[in-house]
């Protein structure tokens, strides 16, 4: 089920909400729980097995582990590792082993038979399954007890705002908010409805419009001239920016409707002023997953310089992986990880220099330009289309870019953009729903309807998927 | 540390109300965007009309079991250029079903068509060979066959919404981005959809026609290139199948190729040179064939793509003669 769809909106939401508020407390979580399978099964009903046995294999590790010691409990981890690792290595990755494998093959001069499988990739899968791996991890820490009602951990693993694209939450955060009682609290329910608007009108009428641009430019890229190409990929820059940090805000604000608390997970990441400081704004919740379950167990930066720059490669290739199964996706990560280790490549004392010179304003932007660069492959059909257009790119060929897109379809992209980065600005120095909360009523209430409005006036109602629905 | 810190609101937000003042707030403030949104489409003269996947299913149950039933098969080209009541002004006593759906090619309803025991009509069917060789990117089952074939999961849920909001409403079909250039030009508003499901097409004038054209030309380059690879010049052994199948409960398939204007029509014929094979191949398995391309006179599409509604009923008229004239009509009541 989508967030921008009428199922869930007029059906889904208002249902969940009521049940879940009439309900007592003691089974509000087997009420969510239903819900949660409801809402996943939507898509395609006989997914929830795989997520069945996902949930059963890592709530039993999880209270194996907590009861072993030494080696045994380390074997247990491991074994939930790998148990979910395979889960993820078959559904998602399969066809691109097995076609690299038969690459390698060719190569060699055999011609191995592996035989092809028609495997869907359940939906969401990467997200619960990092989601799950989190909780057997943090159990093995010693972060967390183990959860012993199946029901609250298949809860856990299930709960519907952020069960298909995060945020990726951590056990300590909301486990145990399944066991308290929340009460109707009017402010943090309109507070989260707000969310849920601005969420909604940053994927319907943002993130939507400049996809039909996008997709039309780099569905031909060789028509195109590269300031075109260039536009159109700050274009879905403000797109994936969108629909994602749109999808994000619906689950956040739907949890907080139902009294919930979801960790945040964007804040303004085309401010960065690096890209390492981009990652520290740009999918919050993933960014930290790696840096906690993989970049700091590799040794972080405490091996000395070189095994730090070998470590922060790793991550960024395998955060790539874990976005799809093809090397453009891994490119991209290794692309990011790169600008993320020349930027702490300059000699000690340089920097403060360096941060003398550049204005903030030049460092964004060239953050920015970095980060679209790395866009071209994440959008690209292949890793061969990415090559070609960033040939076409560079150098910025000046071509007719109005006659390219349309003089309408220019004025309303690059006017959505600008809302975008205003919304950006603004809300880096102001926190937009309380500020909009102490206003007098008729102008709270004039600023809702406008918002609504205006998603009804300009937003796609056809349903386009978030594209992080994919991964 | 940002060196902007957001601004502190100091003091926390003592507002305080039931739920059921909030759902209350809630439903005034609903109605009043609604409302609004509702009024300004009317206001422009975009009114709601019936639901198009329920036309579709109405029309294709209304086929089943109907000796008279003639199915109209294939694209956008079909749904806007084929006129149903124009081919029953000139073929009385038949009943033509617009079965054309948009962004979909024949193959899709004429496989349905085919599996199907209780449909025992004929059917005229689009030839294009993108369709048949997977040029065009139609590959999707067309919703509206989803609709009529509902599987158990959400988004059939989600159909019936969304179409019982389109019957009602005219805002969820319609965005102002897109219909933007159509009111700045004081251009009239899109028919609603009709029972009948024929669609007539309006010259918008150049501002709006030329980068449909350039679309279309795109679309039929890069259409033209992936068939270099993969389709055949002649008819495929499953089309063959289908209508056999057709045929032996009495009906039959008569292929029409839709006309296609200017620069589109130029391109479409370097792009696509297997047409001329595919046409004589469909005549050698003894099936009817109207080319536009044989047909006296030029049929004026504003976009290259879609016949303009008048020409869409004087094409509809000459297409039915030419049909009756090869006996399409004849033989099948023959075979009754």
């Amino acid at each position: 089920m989508l967030f921008n769809s009428l199922h869930f909106i007029l059906l889904f939401f208002p249902v969940a909400v009521t049940g879940y508020y009439l309900l007592p407390h003691r089974v509000r979580w087997l009420w969510l729980l239903l819900l949660s399978a409801y809402f996943y099964m939507a898509f395609v009903p006989y997914y929830i097995l795989i997520l069945a046995v996902t949930i059963l294999v890592d709530y039993f590790a999880g209270l194996v582990i907590s009861k072993k010691s030494g080696a045994e409990r380390r074997m247990w981890l491991m074994l939930s590792i790998v148990a979910n690792v395979s889960f993820l290595a078959f559904f998602k990755y399969f066809a691109f082993l097995r076609e690299n494998l038969l690459q390698i093959g060719r190569l060699a001069g055999h011609d191995l038979a592996i035989p092809a499988l028609s495997i869907v990739l359940p939906i969401g899968l990467s997200f619960h399954t990092f989601q799950s791996m989190s909780y057997t991890i943090e159990v093995y820490r010693g972060n967390q007890q183990p959860e012993r009602n199946l029901g609250i951990f298949a809860l856990y693993v299930l709960f519907f705002p952020q069960l298909v694209a995060g945020p990726i939450e951590r056990p300590q955060n909301l486990l145990h908010q399944f066991r308290e009682k929340h009460h109707f609290d009017y402010y943090g329910v309109t507070s989260g409805m707000k969310l849920i608007v601005w969420g909604l009108f940053q994927k319907m009428v943002i993130a939507d419009r400049l996809a039909v641009t996008v997709d039309r430019i780099y569905a031909h890229p060789n028509e195109f001239g590269g300031l075109t190409l260039a536009l159109a990929t700050v274009l879905f820059a403000f797109q994936i920016f969108c629909d994602f940090a749109g999808y994000s805000d619906v689950a956040i604000g739907t949890a907080q409707v139902l009294g919930f608390k979801l960790m945040t997970n964007f804040r303004q990441p085309y401010l960065a002023r690096s890209v390492a400081e981009f990652w520290k704004r740009w999918h919050i919740s993933l960014s930290t997953w790696f840096r906690d379950y993989l970049y700091l167990p590799l040794g972080g930066n405490r091996n000395g310089r070189w095994r730090h720059i070998v470590n922060v490669l790793i991550v960024f290739a395998v955060s790539g992986l874990w976005h799809g199964a093809d090397w453009k996706f891994v490119i991209w990560g290794a692309l990011n990880g790169v600008f993320v280790v020349m930027a702490g490549l300059r000699p000690p004392g340089s920097k403060e220099e360096a941060r003398r010179e550049a204005p903030v304003l030049v460092r964004r932007i060239a953050t920015f330009t970095l980060v679209c660069l790395t866009w071209v492959f994440f959008r690209a059909g292949s890793v061969g289309e990415a090559f070609n257009i960033i040939r076409r790119l560079l150098p910025l060929r000046p071509d007719d870019v109005v006659a390219s897109i349309g003089k309408a379809p220019l004025i309303i992209a690059l006017g959505l953009v600008g809302f975008a980065m205003l919304m950006h600005v603004v809300r880096e120095r102001y926190k937009v729903r309380e500020l909009i909360s102490r206003q007098p009523a008729w102008l709270r209430w004039s600023v809702y309807t406008a918002a609504l409005t205006c998603i009804l006036l300009f937003g796609e109602f056809h349903s386009r998927d978030f594209i992080y629905f994919q991964f | 540390m940002s060196p902007h810190p957001q601004v502190d609101v100091t003091g926390p937000i003592t507002r305080r109300a039931s739920w059921v003042t909030f759902v209350g707030k809630a439903a005034v403030f609903l109605a009043v965007a609604l409302g609004f949104t509702e009024t300004f489409w009317r206001t422009l003269r975009y009114m709601p009309a019936n639901s198009d996947m329920r036309n579709f299913a109405k029309l294709r149950r209304a086929a089943d079991g109907d000796r008279g039933a003639v199915a109209l098969v294939g694209s956008s080209r079909v749904r806007y250029g084929l006129n149903p009541q124009s081919l029953e002004r000139t073929v009385p006593g038949r009943r033509f079903r617009q079965l054309g759906i948009l962004g979909n090619g024949a193959a899709p309803v004429l496989e349905d068509l085919a599996n199907d025991p209780n449909f025992l009509g004929q059917v005229i069917c689009e030839l294009n060979p993108a369709h048949w060789g997977g040029g065009y990117p139609f590959t999707k089952l067309p919703e509206a066959l989803a609709y009529m074939h509902p599987e158990v999961s959400g988004a059939y849920l989600e159909t019936l919404l969304s179409e019982q909001f389109r019957e009602r409403t005219r805002f969820f079909s319609y965005n102002l981005f897109t219909e933007a250039p159509r009111i700045l030009q004081h251009k009239p508003v899109p028919d609603p959809e009709q029972p009948d499901r024929f669609v007539p097409f309006h010259d918008l004038g150049p501002t709006i026609n030329e980068p449909l054209i350039n679309n279309w030309v795109r679309a039929a380059l890069e259409s033209g290139e992936r068939m270099k690879r993969t389709a055949s010049s002649g008819i495929t052994e499953e089309v063959q199948r289908w209508v056999d199948r057709i045929r032996r409960r009495g009906g039959d398939v008569a292929f029409v190729r839709m006309p296609v204007d200017g620069r589109l029509r130029a391109v479409e014929e370097n792009a696509f040179p297997q047409t001329q094979g595919l046409v004589r191949d469909v005549r050698a398995h003894g099936m009817v064939v109207i080319d536009f391309a044989e047909m006296p006179g030029q049929f004026r599409c504003p976009d290259g793509s879609h016949l303009e509604a008048s020409e869409a009923d004087r094409f509809s008229r000459l297409l039915a003669e030419e049909l009756a004239a090869k006996g399409f009509f004849q033989r099948a009541a023959d075979k009754k």
